[in-house]
């Protein structure tokens, strides 16, 4: 395990950080796995205010992907309540701070995708649709924003 | 993914209700890591 100081403060300032581990005394390992219905590990969940699960990330990751995966988790937070302007702050944040990560392709999609629910800016889909033809062009979201070009 | 520096709440069930009730985000860490 590697103490990165990074992780350390966007964990801090951002959650409360709760661990459980398979030897935890008594059964709280059990109830709460089956709970949250976590059936591996490492698991990491990020929950909302309310307690709901936002992202999933199941296996271990090198530090860049695990913190473009929280500050994914984030933004679908800030998108799932509704704060667009929020959300496509955290998703380019994902995007610039991490470009070489897994979820960078998918914040890259809904970035406009915020714009476009926060401003009504249709031209945002068009234009998230360009940027997948220089960058992420074979993934799987590239594929998703192709619909958009003549939007 | 277990980082040294981050203060790990270890009573979960508690930890969890705190934080749906004080309305604040929780990361939930299940791991079998040696500790």
């Amino acid at each position: 395990m590697y103490p990165d100081e990074r992780v350390v403060r966007l964990v801090t300032f951002e959650f409360v950080p709760i661990r459980i581990h398979v030897r935890d005394a008594g059964d709280v390992y059990s109830r709460v796995s089956q709970q949250l219905n976590v059936q591996w590990t490492p698991t990491v969940l990020i929950l909302d205010e309310d307690g709901i699960e936002r992202h999933r990330v199941e296996g271990f990751l090198p530090v860049d992907d695990f913190l473009a995966q929280l500050k994914l988790g984030l933004a679908r937070i800030a998108f799932q309540r509704g704060a667009f302007d929020e959300a496509e702050r955290r998703f380019r944040q994902v995007v610039d701070e991490h470009p070489q990560s897994d979820p960078a392709p998918e914040a890259l999609y809904w970035i406009g995708v915020s714009r476009y629910k926060g401003q009504g800016d249709a031209s945002a889909l068009a234009e998230t649709a360009r940027a997948f033809s220089t960058r992420y062009t074979d993934s799987a979201w590239a594929k998703k924003a192709s619909v958009w070009r003549a939007a | 993914m277990a980082e040294e520096g981050i203060a790990w709440r270890r009573d979960a069930e508690r930890a969890l209700g705190e934080a749906k009730q004080n309305q604040k985000r929780a990361l939930v860490d299940f791991t079998a890591a040696p500790m």
